[in-house]
């Protein structure tokens, strides 16, 4: 339960970087998103939720959308990340790494100097 | 081919009634952006049935499961878009002391059962402005209705006196020019005047009592609404409308 919590509220926070990220390779329509996030189970858990997610991108000027006819079905909503998504990307890789190391070496002392007495 | 017809429609049911579920959950969002999650979501099953094997309710059911509930979607929209979630009745409670406390105090000393109505989380703000404007407007009414009659009645008072002028010439000197043209015009000045005088003084009546009922309608209201809440923002049944529509 408080794992799960904890999950949770991690992945919240990098949800929308991943995304951004996913979309700096190219751009994607909602569900083709969900689909390249649902190989990773452990960041997307409710599917719809992506949704709201790309709604909040798109206010803040991250994402752009441009709707296109799809060759089954309704017209398909393309995102694809502004030049101030670029921006947010990269400020957030380096605060990522800068945090995932802090993380690591914190949790990998006990192991490194068990390891070498 | 009949066959097929009758699982497309609960098909289509299905997918329905899930995103009129999302609609209700998300009644709190602004229209424009619930409706671009709607629109979102149905995109999206479209896109997750087409690219499934089969299109029965099954694999409906599996795709809705996938999504996620109404309710999961409802709570994560409103974090992720920061939007504070709105208090039920049953996050509220109870009305407590507070509130009843706000009825009497209105009916009986209303600035303080008012001020203590705005203090109380129970009631939503449109029904404590409407209950102050209640208040507020009963006496502003009879304020109004006050300064009207001083202002009516003085000039009833001039026009008496202009009027009694001719009457009393009429009766002193008994000229032969100035009684023909006020004999028969008196009767309906008469009535005039009359009606000039009661006139603001029927309407000062209701006014006059509305001094004590207007605390005691603000209260009346107060009370009616502790009984019906009422649903915060949007009405369901605009927001199952909208899916209708789009």
């Amino acid at each position: 339960m408080d794992t799960n919590a904890l999950l949770t509220q991690m992945r919240r926070g990098a949800l929308e970087y991943c995304v951004l990220g996913l979309l700096a390779r190219g751009e994607a329509y909602g569900f083709e998103l969900v689909q390249q996030l649902g190989q990773t189970p452990v960041l997307l858990t409710s599917e719809g939720t992506i949704y709201p997610l790309l709604s909040r991108l798109h206010r803040e000027g991250l994402v752009e959308t441009e709707w296109r006819e799809s060759p089954s079905g309704p017209p398909r909503k393309y995102y694809r990340v502004t030049p101030a998504g670029e921006v947010a990307l990269e400020a957030f890789r380096e605060q990522w790494r800068a945090f995932r190391d802090a993380v690591d070496s914190i949790l990998q002392t006990g192991k490194a100097e068990t390891g070498a007495s | 081919m009949h066959e097929s017809a009758r699982p497309d429609e609960a098909v289509q049911r299905l997918i329905a009634t899930y995103l009129e579920e999302v609609a209700v959950a998300l009644a709190d969002l602004p229209p424009a952006q619930r409706r671009e999650i709607l629109d979102d979501l149905r995109a999206h099953i479209a896109d997750a049935l087409a690219a499934a094997p089969e299109q029965n309710e099954a694999a409906v059911r599996n795709i809705l499961d996938r999504m996620g509930t109404p309710d999961d979607l409802a709570r994560d929209a409103r974090e992720r878009l920061g939007i504070s979630p709105p208090p039920t009745a049953a996050a509220l409670g109870e009305p407590g002391l507070l509130e009843y406390a706000a009825i009497v105090l209105t009916a009986l000393l209303w600035p303080i059962g008012i001020l203590l109505a705005w203090s109380s989380a129970w009631w939503q703000t449109r029904h404590k402005v409407i209950a102050t404007l209640i208040g507020v407007l009963g006496i502003m009414a009879v304020v109004f209705g006050l300064i009207s009659f001083t202002v009516v009645s003085g000039t009833s008072v001039t026009a008496e006196v202009v009027l009694d002028v001719p009457v009393y010439v009429g009766e002193g000197t008994p000229t032969a020019e100035a009684t023909p043209p006020t004999g028969p015009a008196e009767p309906s000045r008469r009535f005039w005047r009359q009606v000039g005088e009661a006139g603001p003084r029927i309407l000062v009546l209701p006014l006059i009592l509305l001094i004590p009922a207007s605390p005691l309608l603000s209260a009346g209201y107060l009370a009616y609404r502790l009984r019906h809440p009422g649903r915060r923002r949007s009405r369901p049944r605009d927001v199952v409308g909208a899916v209708h529509a789009t």
